[in-house]
């Protein structure tokens, strides 16, 4: 009997060592993810805290108070700014969802070509936000401008009066709506891609057996079977389009009348100056700022989340 | 093995990181110990301290920062010159930071790796006070310095000295003036022009007959998107005796003056005269020696630039004042910029000081100086300078035009506002570029320098009471004269 015990006795610490071990070496190997994490977001995030009741200008600090914040509720330029970024990222969601979803089923169909397609869709995705915010000024130039010119060349635009794409209040949403898609569809054609690629294609074979045509079976197996991806691109998407800031910096600089001035540009723009207006850095109310524009981004993804179970329960 | 693996591998990033976090550790311990030998050197007289300076620099590299394009060519050859010549072996590395320079300089000076000399202009002041060196305590120590560069006189609030320290930060030795009007005179010519007007509304209308003359050739105007309304009808009003965004005799910021220009202004707009993008200023300038357009509103710097970064020799340009609102006599004077000071960062080493104070005194001698203006880079700034400059040496070119009017003159920097929302310039260039014209133009401009009154005076009261600014006031403020010798400095 002892010695059939003694075994089960032995094995148990043993167990428990092993777990140990297991456990030590998971925590060693997490430790540099942790500190990149302490270093990078959660020391920048207490950081900006401990500024909101400063009067910061980068060098010398005074305190303040409450003065920072009730400032941000009467600054109309701020919650103009929060305006441009909720009809930014509607037309950013509203353009680019199904603009991709379309590319990725015409390069489903295996046409000739289609992966040299694919390859130079993404391109944009990897190229540098400051890099294609300087591409489009250059096409979206009113003069000697590359989209005008061809808009005049085919008789489009009179040549006496082009359009000013960066210059007027009515035009440079286009604009930048034009560069937001052109650099997000990319990304988001290849998750569609992942996508698809999961469903089973005996249920198209099955849906045409049963004489299902194009049309149908998009919209009853290809979105539903999608649905999951759907949810994630459209989380992304409305994340991105929140935070998209560096190439409209180049691109317009927010204007001309804060027309493309989005919530993030604005925040740069008070935390590091604005170089170019002759303003200089408004750290303490920067960080007010900051800390909205995060409230602001997280209660639309509630929101989203929220609707987005509801729609599940629906379907 | 992968898990050993695994393990080294985590082993030697954690030393990575922990080695890259010793070395700040240990430059922080360095920095301190030397400002702690700073401290404990305080008492001794800045005479000694010199003496000693002279005698005790180790050669050393050291980094020397600038934004300043225009006079590369200068700033190339003399520290050129003073690498050569210079009897300590200090080897000076000049790094031109023409994009972001004071968030570059924070960074580096928060990572102990601050460029021990900083090229410093006009309103800088308050920016880089805590980073910089009290300079009049070694200006005290050279008689030739502290006489050449009149620091006895040059204390100018908010633009070398800083009233909250009271540290001079920088002594200027050279002054950019204000705007004047750039001219394509071989385009004028041809469109049978021979006087640039001196009303805004006759300007405009000129603008207007060259655009119409240019037939998408070229036109009238152009305008940069970097500043464009401060590099214009900022010196349109100060021509008048307006008041150019601070009321010195109340205290306050007050933009009133400032209607007339911006309802006239907007007609560049709304009548298609003025080149119809606006970039930056670099890119502008290419387009205007490439002659798409025929006037341009710009600073003294613009000498350097069309000389050597961007060169004319297509056509022949000349500079005549910028057009006043009323088109009157002048009352008032310009604000030009002091240029050229040169400040020591305070946590660079003791010997790194020295070396710097020794290149200083060499780019501000009196032959620099004067060299620097014989070059047609900038103006004169201080008296010694001007009574030994010649401007009528060929090499002054086009210089010359820009001092043709002895209109300039420095003006004390507005205290600063802690402003909300778009500044002055950006709210008046935005309404000029509306689209609204008459009556509804003239409301929007009414309601904003409302607003921009209140905003600014509510931030300057914020920053009072905070105690980062103090109300400047100047009782006996003439803008014919600028003089503030009555200067006051109020905490309410």
């Amino acid at each position: 009997m002892k010695n059939k015990e003694k075994p089960v006795n032995a094995n148990l610490p043993k167990k428990k060592k092993k777990l140990n071990k297991e456990g030590s070496a998971a925590l060693f190997m997490l430790i540099p993810c942790v500190l990149f994490l302490v270093v990078c977001s959660i020391y920048p995030i207490v950081w900006t805290f401990q500024w909101i009741p400063y009067n910061y200008d980068g060098t010398r600090s005074f305190y303040i108070g409450w003065g920072n914040i009730e400032t941000l509720f009467k600054d109309k330029a701020f919650w103009g700014s929060v305006g441009v970024t909720l009809e930014y990222a509607f037309w950013k969601i509203v353009l680019v969802i199904p603009f991709s979803l379309l590319i990725t089923i015409l390069l489903q169909q295996k046409l000739r070509l289609s992966n040299f397609f694919r390859g130079v869709y993404f391109m944009p995705t990897i190229i540098a936000s400051a890099i294609s915010g300087m591409i489009f000024t250059f096409i979206f130039a009113t003069k000697n401008g590359i989209l005008n010119a061809a808009l005049i060349a085919i008789g489009l635009v009179p040549q006496e009066s082009p359009i000013k794409w960066l210059m007027s209040a009515d035009w440079v949403m286009v604009a930048v709506m034009t560069l937001s898609v052109w650099g997000g569809f990319g990304n988001y054609m290849l998750y569609f891609t992942a996508g698809m690629a999961a469903i089973d294609t005996e249920m198209y074979e099955a849906a045409k057996i049963d004489g299902a045509n194009g049309v149908q079976i998009f919209f009853r197996i290809t979105i539903p079977m999608l649905s999951p991806t759907l949810k994630i691109v459209l989380q992304l998407a409305l994340l991105s389009a929140f935070r998209d800031y560096e190439a409209i910096m180049i691109l317009s600089q927010g204007g001309p009348q804060n027309r493309s001035m989005t919530m993030f540009l604005y925040n740069y723009y008070m935390i590091f100056g604005n170089s170019e207006a002759g303003t200089s850095a408004q750290v303490g109310y920067g960080a007010v700022c900051s800390i909205m524009a995060a409230i602001i981004v997280g209660a639309v993804t509630a929101i989203y989340l929220v609707a987005s179970r509801k729609l599940d329960d629906v379907v | 093995m992968k898990k050993v693996l695994a393990l080294v591998l985590s082993a030697l990033m954690i030393m990575g990181l922990v080695s890259c976090g010793g070395g700040s550790t240990t430059a922080a311990a360095t920095t301190k110990a030397a400002e702690a030998t700073t401290k404990a050197a305080e008492g001794t007289t800045a005479a000694a301290e010199t003496t000693a300076a002279k005698a005790d620099i180790e050669p050393c590299t050291i980094q020397y920062w600038t934004g300043e394009r225009h006079d590369m060519a200068f700033t190339d050859e003399i520290i050129a010159k003073f690498n050569k010549e210079n009897e300590y072996g200090i080897t000076v590395e000049v790094n031109y930071v023409t994009e972001n320079l004071k968030q570059m300089y924070e960074s580096a000076y928060q990572a102990q790796d601050a460029p021990a000399i900083l090229t410093l202009n006009g309103g800088s002041v308050n920016s880089y006070a805590t980073y910089m060196e009290n300079l009049e305590e070694w200006a005290k120590t050279d008689a030739d310095y502290w006489a050449n560069l009149d620091c006895e006189n040059q204390k100018y609030p908010y633009d070398n000295w800083d009233p909250v320290s009271e540290k001079v930060i920088c002594y200027y030795a050279a002054l950019r003036t204000n705007s004047r009007v750039e001219y394509n005179v071989d385009l004028l010519k041809a469109n049978g022009v021979t006087e640039i007007p001196s009303k805004l509304s006759d300007y405009i209308d000129l603008a207007a007959k060259l655009t119409k003359a240019g037939a998408g050739e070229y036109y009238g105007i152009g305008f940069t998107n970097s500043s464009p309304f401060g590099r214009f009808f900022g010196a349109c009003v100060q021509w008048d005796g307006g008041c150019s965004s601070y009321d010195y005799v109340n205290g306050k910021y007050k933009f009133d003056d400032y209607k007339e220009a911006v309802i006239e202004g907007a007609r560049f707009f709304n009548e298609s005269i003025a080149y119809p993008d606006q970039t930056g200023v670099d890119n502008m300038r290419a387009l205007f020696t490439e002659q798409k357009f025929v006037l341009w509103q710009n600073a003294s710097q613009e000498v350097g630039v069309f000389g050597s970064q961007f060169p004319i020799d297509k056509f022949t340009w000349s500079v005549t004042a910028i057009p006043s609102v009323s088109g009157g006599e002048q009352k008032g004077l310009l604000s030009g910029t002091c240029m050229k000071g040169y400040g020591i960062s305070n946590n660079v080493d003791d010997n790194q000081k020295k070396a710097a104070w020794e290149v200083i005194k060499y780019i501000q001698s009196m032959d620099s100086m004067l060299y620097y203006c014989d070059c047609g880079f900038d103006s004169p700034f201080t008296p010694a300078v001007a009574a030994k400059f010649d401007n009528t040496k060929e090499s002054v070119g086009v210089m010359r035009e820009f001092q043709n009017s002895a209109n300039e003159a420095i003006f004390p920097s507005a205290p600063g506002a802690a402003l909300t929302g778009d500044n002055y310039q950006k709210v008046f260039w935005d309404l000029m570029m509306s689209g609204k014209t008459g009556a509804e133009l003239e409301k929007a401009v009414d309601d904003a320098i409302a607003d921009l009154n209140t905003r600014y005076n509510e931030g300057l009261d914020a920053n009072i009471k905070a105690g980062s600014s103090f109300r400047v006031v100047i009782k006996d403020w003439d803008p014919a004269k600028a003089d503030f010798t009555n200067i006051q400095f109020l905490t309410e």
